[in-house]
This record gives structure tokens, C-alpha cells and sequence, in this order.
């Protein structure tokens, strides 16, 4: 309240009356500004990373790789499993974050 | 004169009687309070309109991403030049709802009218790609695609019909009922979107955890009986375990398809009749805001979405024979359901089949028939 007091004894009201103005003005400016920044930006959705899991069938050590076009789940690959060398399958194929957990990252 | 009582010393703020700048203000005010009393509803109709303009734009880049990338998908696999004209015309198609007023026998024309779009569907989707070397389940999948797609258009030209009916007629509560509904269309929207993604590259969706949780609960048992295409589109495997005799219903995967679960349960029910003392459906479900996903939750009653149906069909068949009904509910958000499945959503099945045992054990005796039914979309899940 003092700064108040000592600009308007000394500098007068006028400065207020432009520093309405200027702010009127940057108002609505940015309101321009933010609603062009919605329409540039937009949403199209970027595609998840898939994984997939697979499982040893005999020892049942789990491994995760990319997802790859035909992978379903249960589908018996041609990978062999690290630990113990037999064949493994698909046991889950998913994304670590769902779209809206992906969003808050 | 005073108009604003802010006094500061001897000094007056926004005042008449001192410089011209000052007046000059003050008339401004004065101009603007009669402009916002007598066009406040416009300004306020334009700034809404500016708002959904952005909207619509939104709608109409998730519509072309996804028109783009189902065509895309399409053109991989497609021998048929004309491969565009035809997309252009399934995804302007439509359905007629059957007539109402006299509900008498609605559900059988309503599936009539369904398994006539379906099969169209699919003959247009095998027309656009023209080529006899891609697979039954990797046609339904694209079909699945091409239906999420159709969805953003359609999402698209209704949100654009207000846009531009507030617009023709100025009225602002056309325009204030858009801008209401805008959140819930933009948030169907990027469902879909994240739909078409999913089913362009075959992923299992979340809505598929029903039919996951049953292959889980399939694997390691020794299967008695197993019928590919027991009904159309639907999958029936016969189990012994925990000294009962269990029927597993799901549609047939690893293709896109949700197949007809509740003529599955019907033919299986109407076979064995009362020997059945138990059906389980598990099923995704939508939660509510504030509830987890992946979040699981046991009741009664048909846990079964579409247009009813099937949901008749389940309700009738186990009113008929006096069949005790469980579902087993697995919840996420719309946008969850129908995209890539999550993490927290597929590691949820072990819970699940813990409940499903549990369930048999507290609710069935030895020798008794069961049958448990994973519904949802099979994409990625055989």
C-alpha cells in the first residue's frame, strides 16, 4: 500500500490507466496465442511401444523384447531361450503405460 | 464524477473531470458496458465457436490419422486398384436399427439385421484387399480397423453437423451443448484412434483379457474336447479339473472377434441341459473415474457388452434351466479397452483364475458341469 501511495503522489493515476490497456492487450494476445497452440499441436495419439514377453517352456525364465508383426499370444517362436535352450513362447504381449498413464510420464 | 471507489490519498482512480486520456477511458467503459450488455451473447458464441473450431480440427486429424493408417495397412496387403473407392464407401456405410414400437421378436431381427452388416463388412474388407493369401484372422483384424476408423468419421461429422448448425442459426446453446459434450467426444476420439493402432498391428486390446484369462486358465490341462468353430466366430473347449467337468466358450483368435458367446452358452445349455450347475463369465468392464485400472470385482449377472444380443440369449438359456449366473468384472477406461493392452491390465489373469477356482469350489460339487466364458475381442489372443 505504501508503493501504491508513493506512485500515485508522485507519478499520478495515468500510469494506471495505461497499464490497464497494456494488459488488456497481452490478455488477448495470449488467449490468441494458447488456442492456436491447441490447434497446431492437436492429438494424434503417437503408437505405444509393444512388447512382448516370452516364456522358456521348460524352465519358464522370462524374456521381453519388441513386439513384432504375427506375434499373438501362446504363438511358439523360433527364439530359443537364453538360460536353457528350449523353445519358448509368447506369454503376454502389452504396453508398459496405458495412453493416459503415457501421458503423465 | 467517481466511478470506481478506489481512493488513494487525495487521488482518484479512472475518473472524469481530469486529462483527455482519462475521458477517453471512461467513454470506452461506458461503450463496452452497453456493447456486453446487448452483444455479450454473441462475443460469447464467437469465443465458443473459436473453441470448437478447434475441436472439429482435432476430430478431423484423428480422422485422417486414422483413415491414413488403416489405408496404409490395407495397401500392404491389397491387390486391388480400386482398394480407396471401396474404403470410401464402407466407411460411409450404415445400419438401420429394427422398428421398436413393437418390441415383440426385436432381438431376433436385431441380429439378423447385425449378422447381415457383418458379413457385408467382412466381404468388403476381403473385396478391398483382393488377395486370397492373407488369412481369415488377419481379415477380421483389418475389419476391426477399418470399424475403428469408420468410428472417428462418424465422431467427426456429428461433432462438425452442431458446429455448423450453432453457426448457421447463431445460436449459442447449440454451440454451449458442443462445447459440453466436447471433453467426452475428444476423449472417444483418441480411444479410437488408439483402436486403430492396436488392430493395425494385431495386438491383444484391453477388452481382450476376458478371452486371455480363459487361454490362461486352458494352459497346462489336458483338453478332452476342443471345437474350433463351435458356433460362428466362437471357440468351445472341454476340460476335466478339480473333478469337474468344464466348458471353456471364447471367440476364435488370434483374429479380431468378439464371435457369439451367448449362442455358445445356449447350444452347450441346451445340449446338457440341467447338468449344468454353473456359468462364470469374466469380462472387462468400465470403471469409474477414481477406480484402478486392472482392478477386479465379482458379481452377478451377464458380464457381456454389444447391442444386448447375446446378453438376452445368456439371460434366457439360464433363467430357462434355473442356472446360478457369476461374472468376474476386470475394470479400465474406455480408452484403455480399446487399445494396446496394458501391463497392469495383462498381468492381472493369475487373480482372476484364482477367482474363477474359487468360485468352483465354493459354488459346484465333484462331477458337476461348469461352464466359464471369457468374453471380449481375441485380437492377438488365439
Amino acid at each position: 500500500m505504501n508503493v501504491l501511495n508513493f506512485l500515485l503522489q508522485n507519478q499520478g493515476t495515468q500510469w494506471l490507466d495505461y497499464l490497464l490497456i497494456i494488459s488488456i492487450v497481452v490478455a488477448i494476445f495470449a488467449f490468441m496465442f494458447s488456442n492456436r497452440g491447441v490447434r497446431k499441436a492437436g492429438y494424434l495419439g503417437k503408437p505405444p511401444e509393444i512388447h512382448t514377453e516370452l516364456m522358456c517352456i521348460e524352465c519358464g525364465f522370462k524374456e521381453i523384447r519388441k513386439f513384432r508383426e504375427g506375434d499373438y499370444i501362446g504363438k511358439t517362436t523360433d527364439e530359443k531361450c537364453k538360460k536353457c535352450g528350449a523353445p519358448v513362447h509368447i506369454n503376454l504381449i502389452y504396453t508398459l503405460f496405458s495412453p493416459m498413464e503415457e501421458k503423465n510420464q | 464524477m467517481v466511478l470506481f471507489p478506489l481512493v488513494a490519498g487525495d487521488k482518484y482512480l479512472f475518473q472524469i473531470g481530469g486529462d483527455t486520456g482519462s475521458i477517453l477511458i471512461q467513454t470506452i467503459y461506458i461503450l463496452l458496458f452497453f456493447v456486453l450488455i446487448f452483444f455479450g451473447q454473441r462475443i460469447q458464441l464467437q469465443l465458443t465457436l473459436m473453441e470448437l473450431g478447434n475441436v472439429i480440427g482435432q476430430l478431423d486429424r484423428m480422422r485422417k490419422k486414422g483413415r491414413d493408417e488403416a489405408l496404409n495397412k490395407l495397401k500392404h496387403f491389397s491387390k486391388n486398384d480400386k482398394l480407396e473407392e471401396i474404403f470410401n464407401r464402407v466407411i460411409d456405410s450404415f445400419v438401420i436399427m429394427p422398428e421398436s414400437m413393437d418390441p415383440s421378436g426385436i432381438i431376433r431381427k436385431l441380429e439378423h439385421i447385425m449378422d447381415i452388416r457383418e458379413t457385408r463388412f467382412i466381404n468388403d474388407v476381403k473385396k478391398m484387399i483382393n488377395n486370397e493369401e492373407v488369412s481369415e484372422s488377419a481379415i477380421k483384424t483389418m475389419s476391426n480397423m477399418v470399424e475403428a476408423s469408420m468410428a472417428l468419421n462418424m465422431l467427426y461429422k456429428i461433432a462438425l453437423h452442431y458446429y455448423l448448425l450453432a453457426k448457421k442459426t447463431n445460436s449459442y446453446f447449440i454451440a454451449a451443448q458442443l462445447q459440453m459434450q466436447a471433453p467426452l467426444i475428444l476423449s472417444f476420439a483418441k480411444a479410437y484412434l488408439q483402436a486403430v493402432y492396436a488392430f493395425r498391428d494385431g495386438a491383444p486390446v484391453g477388452d481382450g483379457i476376458g478371452p486371455l484369462v480363459v487361454n490362461k486358465f486352458l494352459e497346462n490341462k489336458e483338453i478332452v474336447k476342443k471345437k474350433e468353430e463351435y458356433v460362428k466366430d466362437t471357440s468351445l473347449y472341454e476340460i476335466n479339473y478339480m473333478n469337474r467337468r468344464i466348458f471353456i466358450v471364447k471367440a476364435k483368435g488370434p483374429g479380431g472377434n468378439v464371435g457369439k458367446p451367448g449362442e455358445a452358452i445356449k447350444k452347450v445349455i441346451s445340449r446338457v441341459k440341467k447338468e449344468v450347475k454353473l456359468v462364470i463369465m469374466i469380462d472387462a468392464a468400465l470403471k469409474l473415474e477414481g477406480e484402478k485400472s486392472g482392478s477386479i470385482a465379482e458379481g452377478v449377472g451377464a458380464a457381456i457388452g454389444g447391442i444386448g444380443v447375446e446378453k438376452f440369449k445368456i439371460e434366457e438359456i439360464v433363467t430357462k434351466y434355473n442356472i446360478p449366473l457369476y461374472a468376474i468384472i476386470i475394470k479400465m477406461s474406455l480408452i484403455e479397452a480399446i487399445s494396446i493392452m496394458s501391463k497392469k491390465i495383462a498381468t492381472v489373469y493369475n487373480d482372476v483364475i484364482s477367482r474363477i477356482e474359487r468360485v468352483i469350489k465354493e459354488e459346484t460339487k465333484e462331477g458337476d458341469t461348469i461352464i466359464v466364458a471369457g468374453i471380449g475381442n481375441t485380437v492377438g489372443i488365439p
